[in-house]
């Protein structure tokens, strides 16, 4: 499983998948950064920074927090979507570095690769946040 | 030969593909930030920004005979999140205008309350103001038969003047209990009650000399309630 670095970002499916995957890596380590006991996360809520009331989506940065630090029950208590929307962001970093290995591994052609992707991508993404708005 | 030239023509280069990717990655993000409820608005910005480099690719990608398929998937996504964040700020802005609406209805009821409050409070001070000068009046134009006998007074009155000043220091006392003293409303209120409880007490001790044992005793007690209550506010 020897990778050329050249061969790297050969593909724009590369680059998309760099990004986008550093982007989801760049959340886990801003879910680390900031404690949730703390309570300091420096993205507002739109909603109640207006109404001050708390929405559906309050509370998902401290129960990430509680993700990255093993504690589910306490993530569950901040925010119950917080664990199925995690869970998606770390289904991203997988695809996304699993997809990479597999177009430069030719184990799947890329006509095939990014139709799987994508299909599992939208149904993890609809899993995720579909109970949101229920 | 003509051949081999109309295939170099026609290959696709690359141009436009490096605003084409950017596009896509800023809009994908975009597109997942604007499906979270109530944070969705916020993926107007990249939202709108992948729209501009996809469409800058797009004209790179028509201009250097690039490859389209990618840019033009950029700027679907870009624009769709940018659409659902729109609806977002739609949503959100009517909820703002309705808060704005709703806060500024119950600032003017607020408003109109404090200022029947204040018109009340007013009244039972020129009440009290009333009651005391009459008291220092009385003081003044000092009598002994009056020092000596009082005011007279039936014990039908009596009983409706303790019976009052007994329910003014409950109301009082749980005033006392209950109120936030930096609230405004609740230290007219207070006042009020106040107001009428020393008012009371002033016209029963003016008919004191009149009273019997047993009445005197009543209105100590209930005095003595009043006094503790007035100790516990500490006002």
């Amino acid at each position: 499983m020897r990778l050329k670095f050249n061969r790297l970002f050969s593909h724009p499916y590369l680059w998309v998948n760099f990004f986008i995957g550093a982007a989801f890596l760049a959340v886990v380590f801003y879910s680390v950064v900031f404690s949730p006991e703390t309570g300091a996360h420096p993205i507002p809520c739109v909603y109640t920074s207006i109404t001050g009331e708390s929405c559906v989506s309050c509370g998902l940065s401290r129960g990430f927090s509680h993700i990255v630090r093993g504690d589910l029950e306490a993530a569950a208590g901040t925010n119950i979507h917080s664990i199925p929307v995690f869970a998606f962001f770390v289904l991203q970093i997988v695809l996304r570095s699993l997809g990479s290995i597999a177009y430069l591994q030719r184990w799947l052609p890329l006509s095939a690769l990014i139709p799987a992707d994508a299909g599992i991508s939208i149904l993890g993404f609809f899993l995720a946040f579909f109970p949101m708005y229920l | 030969m003509e051949e081999q030239q109309k295939v170099v023509n026609n290959a696709r280069t690359n141009a436009g593909q490096g605003f084409g990717i950017a596009g896509l990655v800023v809009g994908l993000l975009a597109l997942i930030l604007a499906f979270i409820p109530c944070v969705g608005v916020v993926a107007i910005g990249p939202g709108a920004i992948a729209i501009v480099l996809s469409v800058v690719g797009l004209i790179q990608a028509n201009q250097g005979n690039g490859a389209k398929g990618l840019i033009i998937a950029a700027l679907v996504v870009s624009i769709l999140a940018t659409s659902i964040a729109a609806i977002w700020g739609i949503v959100i802005g009517g909820i703002s205008r309705d808060t704005k609406r709703f806060t500024e209805r119950v600032e003017r009821v607020v408003e109109r309350t404090e200022r029947e409050d204040l018109r009340r409070l007013e009244e039972s001070f020129r009440h009290l103001g009333a009651e005391l000068e009459r008291t220092f009046g009385d003081m003044e134009d000092f009598d002994p038969e009056v020092y000596e006998f009082g005011e007279e007074i039936s014990d039908e009155e009596f009983e409706k003047v303790i019976t009052e000043y007994e329910e003014v220091v409950k109301e009082l006392a749980d005033l006392v209990r209950q109120a936030e003293h930096d609230r405004p409303r609740d230290l007219i209120l207070y006042s009020q009650v106040s107001v009428r409880a020393a008012s009371l007490a002033a016209t029963l001790i003016r008919v004191g000399p009149r009273l019997t044992e047993e009445q005197k005793q009543r209105f100590e007690e209930i005095h003595k309630k009043y006094e503790e209550v007035m100790d516990e506010a500490e006002i």
